[in-house]
């Protein structure tokens, strides 16, 4: 039965479709009209608001309740700049390059200038001899890298040779530092 | 002359009311005080998780704060939060869609739970208990809905918004929010029908 129907015909009642339409705010003149004179259609609309009342009611109160135990540093927290995941990667990473060059540029010079390193002068306090306590701690160092990279790793295949993984090994320094 | 002045006093209206709303903006307090728990209760009935709607309105909030500057005032601070919140929902249904699914098994609404907030005015004993099963059995038939039309919903019965406001939240046509509401009130007095 559509709106026109219900119209013409006093005792005929809404249509749901026509009380749906009242409940949306789209609701001709005619349903209106119908609506404010006729209690049965009025009661069936009442009963539907009060359901959607008391859901209403309880789920606010639920809500507000709810809303009260959550912590109030959360958001606080939230507002204070952090470091994101991504970004201490990206830190990380840059870190370890500047450290592979570092280590890359001074086992070059350590190679290129070996008898300045054996003729630093024996002054403890001298800057050769800092520059040659540097350039211990470097190469010490640099034996600490080499000891990890010779330990066996398998490749992503499982097909180990450690032959060639010690060959390669001794090779890659530089290449790394390049990286 | 005379045009001039009602001119400034067409304007004045408006430009308070984006300036209070901006006001409430610019204080992250007034603003998790006045939207949070109505927020909180839009998500968590739209999603049906309650673990997962804290999540997001949280993150409702801290976006809106955070792009304060690009609130224009053509609509109300509700109306543009609501809009944030449909797509940071949207958003997790797309991601992570299997998860959100499983999650919301897992952490769904309790009902009862929520049914035990039933107003106080309802005086008898009987008048409580009808008005938790009414709670009840509604918040069960919008876990049958849609998305679309749970949310719809949820903005016009709940939120109390008009059609316009919930077509610029929602950002869809208003006769497809019409749509949605007709099927959604269909299905939900259709099932209340069938309980009762």
């Amino acid at each position: 039965m559509n709106m026109k129907d219900s119209a013409v015909i006093p005792h005929s009642h809404l249509s749901d479709d026509e009380l749906d339409e009242i409940l949306i705010g789209i609701a001709t003149d005619d349903a209106s009209a119908h609506l404010a004179h006729c209690t049965s259609c009025g009661q069936r609309l009442a009963a539907f608001q009060s359901q959607l009342d008391a859901f209403n009611h309880a789920t606010m109160a639920w809500s507000e309740a709810r809303a009260n135990s959550i912590s109030r540093d959360l958001l606080a927290h939230k507002l204070t700049p952090r470091v994101t995941l991504k970004a201490a990667w990206s830190s990380a990473a840059v870190a370890v390059l500047a450290l592979a060059f570092a280590v890359g540029g001074r086992h070059y010079a350590s190679e290129t200038a070996p008898m300045e390193t054996a003729q630093a002068p024996s002054a403890a306090s001298s800057p050769d001899d800092v520059r040659q306590h540097e350039i211990d701690s470097d190469n010490a160092m640099l034996a600490a890298i080499d000891d990890e990279i010779v330990t066996p790793q398998p490749d992503r295949f499982g097909l180990y040779e450690p032959a060639k993984a010690s060959t390669h090994v001794s090779q890659s320094i530089p290449e790394q530092a390049r990286d | 002359m005379t045009t001039n002045t009602s001119a400034c006093i067409a304007l004045e209206w408006p430009l308070t009311s984006k300036g209070r709303a901006i006001g409430e903006l610019e204080d992250i307090d007034t603003l998790v005080k006045t939207y949070r728990s109505r927020l909180l209760r839009f998500v968590t009935f739209s999603t049906g998780d309650p673990d997962l709607a804290e999540t997001i309105t949280q993150d409702c909030l801290l976006k809106a704060y955070n792009a304060r500057e690009s609130f224009r005032g053509d609509s109300s601070i509700n109306t543009w939060l609501t809009s944030i919140a449909v797509n940071l929902i949207r958003d997790h249904q797309r991601t992570q869609k299997f998860k959100f699914w499983k999650q919301a098994k897992a952490s769904a609404v309790d009902v009862t739970d929520v049914a035990s907030f039933i107003a106080s005015e309802h005086s008898t004993p009987e008048a409580q208990l009808i008005a938790k099963q009414q709670v009840a059995r509604l918040s069960g038939i919008l876990d049958t809905l849609s998305l679309n039309q749970r949310t719809v919903f949820l903005m016009k019965f709940s939120d109390e918004m008009d059609l316009a406001d919930i077509s610029e939240a929602m950002n869809m046509p208003i006769n497809t929010v019409k749509t949605h509401l007709h099927r959604a009130l269909k299905a939900v007095r259709s099932q209340l029908g069938a309980q009762s």
